[in-house]
């Protein structure tokens, strides 16, 4: 045995010398970091709705179409018309990353909306007016949409009227997508079964060729789902719970958690982003998809979003 | 020791540079030996990690994870050359522009290139990285069994291929 190790040591010390230099030169790094520093800060997908507000809202949106997602099956059409009925709703979003869980909480009743993270931050959207608390900023950025987008078509977009706001999203297109991203055959919905007293069945989305599964718990009685979990794949083929969405809908919510709390202290920033962008934009909020990148690239200049817009981020990372 | 652990992990794309561009260099560089084309690997591995940042954040072993990309592209690199009917990269000389090896460098490369590909991959993951054989095995995708018999047979292909003159005697330098 130790005969092997010491062998072994003369084949390490053989292999290391032939090495012209151990580490990259200097000339190397210098353009790696530069390569680094070009990469964009890098976009939560669709179905993690916590980073910015107005990726928030585009996910919020995006859950609604996840929630469609299992097109061509059964469950399809009544998950959309039960969904369609729905005029309140509240998900809990349960996301982990470096196995530290964030929770954000989005509510929505009649038309308006409220986010809060676990770590105090608020965003309240009202009338074409959202309005964002940073706990640790204590600052509030008031947002105001102007003709940018219409407050209407997000509320649809979110709430009872979500098969017309999806249409507005062009919602065959993103299930295009999604079927092209997973594949027809990788949407799997299982028999109905029963569970703890109750009947449901669950939608898998599982593609080789993705970094992502996501498996969703249906009620088989209202076809309105009620879980959805998403796990990250390993290269190795290990998998990783990466954020649990907690669905529910039509309770009655507590109007508390709908109703603004801003400190009074806080320090309000108000942005007008009708008058910010001109009319250049008008009618662009006929795309609801394009509202989370179209904010974000609205605030540049203005002030670095991440910083007032994060919401259960990992600030100061 | 939580912030042990996030310390070896990229959070952001400039750790990535920090953590790990001296193993990507290091078996880029054993195995290429001219040094703007090992230069040029480095770049496309990090570039290639950059555009996947979020799914790199997930991995489990992130040094893993670009060790195997960087073994796809530098597997990628040889093959073209070889395809072009190069002269082996250990018939190197003073006029090709390369560097400047001593005896025992010329010998151990020339050693190296006569393996078959997976045996030098595995020895320079384990001996030149200091990988543990089961990280060997996950870049090169193999079974910690598989991967045990190959750097098995790998030694001793090494070995006879470089005599126990060489391996006795690894400082000596032209």
């Amino acid at each position: 045995m130790n005969e092997t190790r010491e062998q072994d040591q003369d084949i390490q010390e053989a292999l290391r010398m032939s090495l012209i230099n151990e580490e990259p030169s200097e000339a190397l790094l210098r353009e790696l970091r530069v390569l680094a520093s070009k990469v964009a800060p890098s976009k939560r997908p669709w179905w993690k709705p916590s980073l910015a507000i107005g990726g928030t809202i585009a996910a919020a949106c995006g859950i609604f179409a996840l929630i469609l997602t299992p097109t061509r099956a059964k469950a399809y059409d009544s998950i959309i018309a039960a969904a369609s009925q729905q005029n309140t709703f509240q998900l809990a979003v349960d996301s982990t990353e470096d196995g530290i869980v964030k929770r954000v909480n989005i509510m929505g009743v009649d038309g308006k909306f409220t986010i809060r993270g676990d770590d105090g931050g608020l965003v309240q959207f009202d009338k074409g007016t959202m309005r964002v608390y940073d706990a640790k900023e204590n600052t509030i950025t008031q947002i105001k949409m102007g003709g940018i987008v219409d407050p209407q078509m997000i509320g649809k977009a979110v709430q009872s009227g979500i098969s017309e706001g999806l249409k507005q999203m062009d919602l065959k297109k993103t299930l295009r997508e999604y079927e092209e991203k997973y594949g027809k055959d990788h949407i799997k919905i299982s028999t109905v079964t029963r569970e703890d007293g109750r009947d449901i069945y669950h939608v898998t989305m599982d593609s080789p060729k993705e970094s992502e599964r996501v498996q969703m718990l249906v009620d088989a009685n209202t076809d309105l789902p009620e879980r959805i979990d998403v796990e990250g794949k390993d290269s190795d083929g290990s998998v990783k719970h990466d954020s649990t969405i907690r669905l529910q809908f039509g309770a009655q919510i507590d109007p508390k958690l709908m109703a603004p709390d801003f400190p009074k202290n806080a320090k309000v920033i108000d942005i007008d982003l009708g008058a910010l962008m001109g009319g250049a934009l008008q009618g662009v909020g006929e795309s609801l998809k394009g509202l989370g990148p179209m904010i974000e690239q609205s605030l540049k200049g203005v002030k670095d979003p991440q910083v007032n817009l994060d919401l259960g981020s990992n600030k100061g990372d | 020791m939580t912030d042990e652990i996030l310390d070896t992990r990229a959070r952001k794309p400039e750790d990535l540079v920090r953590l790990f561009s001296g193993d990507i260099w290091r078996f880029t560089a054993s195995q290429i030996v001219k040094r703007e084309d090992a230069e040029d690997i480095v770049m496309e591995v990090f570039a290639a990690a950059f555009t996947d940042f979020a799914k790199i954040q997930r991995a489990t072993d992130q040094k893993v994870w670009l060790l195997a990309i960087a073994r796809k592209k530098v597997a990628d690199h040889l093959r073209k050359r070889y395809r072009r009917a190069e002269r082996p990269m250990t018939e190197v000389d003073e006029n090709a522009g390369l560097p400047m090896f001593t005896e025992i460098q010329i010998a151990t490369r020339g050693a190296l290139d006569q393996l078959p590909e997976n045996q030098r991959e595995a020895l320079i993951l384990k001996y030149i990285n200091g990988l543990s054989t089961e990280e060997v095995g996950h870049v090169i995708r193999r079974s910690l069994a598989a991967t045990n018999s190959l750097l098995q047979r790998a030694r001793e292909s090494l070995r006879v291929a470089l005599g126990p003159q060489v391996l006795g005697n690894s400082g000596d330098a032209i």
